[in-house]
């Protein structure tokens, strides 16, 4: 199947404005079908779900029970009922950390977390780490900005419990070897925690065949809604995780004395989800269904590879992108990101600068912080032409 | 006279003279560099700004005469250009001058406040509040 991006980009209403989108790694922009739902459920189908026997109702919660099934396809996880709705990534990981990390970790025990992630995936670990006396182990990169084996090797032991990595660096585009990884982790005892936050968007992930035990994303990262992300745990672990919030729709019976809760993933999922999130981001993965993702990828990543080359001939060009990335993140010697973010701003190319929520890798890579442009099958052979002479432009008022 | 030697008359004619918002950003890196460094050793964290996305130093000190003296730094060139505008606005003047200076006025003459987006003027907007107080503070 061949990739056709112009139709692909027809369907984004957002590119219409003329500015020239390279933030897709802080949020991907959404297609018009997944606008279309969103604003269907509020105009005519508006309901609660798992609640009343009304019409609208009883839709609603099919919905979103179809909704969850795309996204165990999509993920390859064996259940649906291994899906958990959360808000987003990072409440993914604090569940994790305060539903399973906390209950199974003891003083003195270890959580390995990669050098490379974004705060998400490391702050709700120092957390659960301050709560129960276990210690926050750093996997370095190496030399190549690259997670090595020898790397893990060096820091697993008998008493590291987690293991928390990215499917891809929101930084570098770097994807460490899932596969290998886990074959360590698992041989070790412990169990892999993968923050598929950026990978999702580039990188079909097979859970199951990989055998990992927590994968988690949001949803606005793969051209959905704001506000919903996915849980995904291992059969064996799902048994283990306590209950995290207390309300309506999470247990089966409830009195003074106490209640009992359901079974997951209803176990984790109080209140009202979120419904207009669930019945949009639905629309999205059919939409998605039609698209060969594989071409897609190698369309996006040879858009990155070109602006990549173009900028090079910039003396003092600094780039930190991984081979095989989507996401261009770089600096310009004597150039403080910031003044290149704004004269970009200036000239509707729209990029994030900044430490990027992974201050420990900015240490790493010697910078206050980066310029990223990040590429989605959305963009053209235009957007990398424009970016490259905003650059030019921009280093000719700066310069 | 303040430390760019340059009056706030002829900083408006500067910018009035820039046909387009290229040329303006120009005027204020070369701003940018007539503005004198602060010592590294004023480099430090009580004349530190938090919350910028750039390093912003500033220093506020009162002369035996009243009036004061505004110098100020930062790692980037757009915002040192602003400071540089700060300075020019306000070094060398009396606390009853400075809470009367029109900033507001000022910045849409230099047509500044329409390039800048919302974050940065929040910040500009920020600094001219802690010079304002460190004035205000100075002189009681
Ligand atoms: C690698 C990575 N992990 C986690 C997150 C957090 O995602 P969210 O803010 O949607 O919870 C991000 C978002 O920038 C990310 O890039």
């Amino acid at each position: 199947m061949m990739f056709d991006a112009i139709r692909f980009r027809d369907d984004f209403p957002a590119l219409s404005t003329g500015q020239v989108y390279l933030d897709s790694a802080a949020t991907a922009l959404k297609p018009q079908p997944m606008i279309t739902a969103t604003s269907d459920y509020y105009r005519q189908d508006t309901a609660n779900a798992y609640r009343s026997l009304y019409q609208q109702a009883q839709r609603t919660t099919q919905q979103i029970e179809t909704t969850r099934q795309r996204v165990a396809e999509l993920i390859h996880a064996t259940s649906p009922q291994q899906i958990i709705w959360t808000k987003g990534a990072t409440e993914s990981v604090n569940l994790v950390a305060q539903s399973y990390a906390r209950y199974t970790l003891k003083a003195g025990d270890e959580i390995i977390v990669s050098e490379l992630e974004h705060h998400s995936n490391l702050i709700p670990w120092l957390i659960v780490a301050e709560q129960t006396g276990a210690k926050v182990i750093k996997w370095a990169l190496n030399d190549n900005h690259q997670l090595d084996i020898a790397g893990l090797k060096q820091c697993i032991s008998d008493k590291t419990q987690i293991v928390a990595v990215t499917q891809m660096s929101n930084v570098t585009g770097y994807q460490p070897d899932l596969a290998e990884i886990v074959k360590i982790v698992h041989a070790n005892k412990a169990v892999i925690v993968v923050d598929g936050a950026q990978g999702i968007l580039h990188s079909p992930i097979d859970v199951a065949s990989l055998d990992i035990d927590f994968y988690l994303f949001s949803a606005h990262k793969l051209y959905g809604p704001t506000g919903l992300g996915a849980l995904y745990v291992k059969a064996d672990k799902l048994s283990q995780l306590a209950v995290w919030h207390g309300g309506g729709k999470m247990l089966k019976t409830a009195s003074f004395s106490g209640f009992e809760p359901q079974l997951a993933p209803e176990k984790f999922e109080a209140g009202t989800p979120n419904i207009a999130a669930i019945i949009g981001f639905g629309a999205t993965l059919n939409w998605l269904k039609q698209w060969d993702r594989l071409a897609a990828e190698a369309y996006t990543l040879s858009l990155a590879q070109q602006a990549e080359q173009d900028l090079q001939s910039i003396s003092g060009f600094i780039s930190y992108r991984a081979t095989t990335s989507p996401i261009l993140s770089f600096n310009i010697e004597h150039i403080h990101h910031s003044d290149m973010a704004v004269l970009l701003a200036e000239q509707k190319v729209a990029v994030r600068t900044g430490e990027l929520c992974a201050q420990p890798l900015m240490r790493r890579l010697n910078c206050s912080g980066v310029i990223r442009a990040a590429f989605a099958p959305y963009n053209n052979q235009q957007d990398v032409l424009r970016l490259v002479n905003a650059v030019h432009t921009a280093l000719d008022i700066l310069r | 006279m303040n430390a760019l030697n340059i009056t706030e008359h002829q900083l408006v004619e500067q910018f009035a003279q820039q046909p387009t918002w290229q040329d303006r950003y120009r005027q204020l890196i070369a701003l940018s560099k007539h503005l004198p460094p602060l010592a590294v050793e004023d480099k430090n964290a009580h004349y530190h700004i938090n919350g910028c996305e750039n390093n912003v130093w500033l220093k506020v000190t009162r002369h035996h005469d009243g009036r004061f003296h505004l110098s100020a730094d930062s790692d980037g060139r757009i915002v040192k250009g602003l400071l540089a505008i700060l300075v020019i606005l306000v070094d060398g003047k009396t606390a009853e001058q400075i809470t009367q200076i029109p900033f507001s006025d000022i910045f849409h003459q230099l047509k500044i406040d329409t390039e800048l987006s919302e974050s940065r003027l929040v910040g500009l907007n920020k600094l001219i509040e802690e010079i304002r107080q460190a004035v205000a503070q100075q002189n009681s």
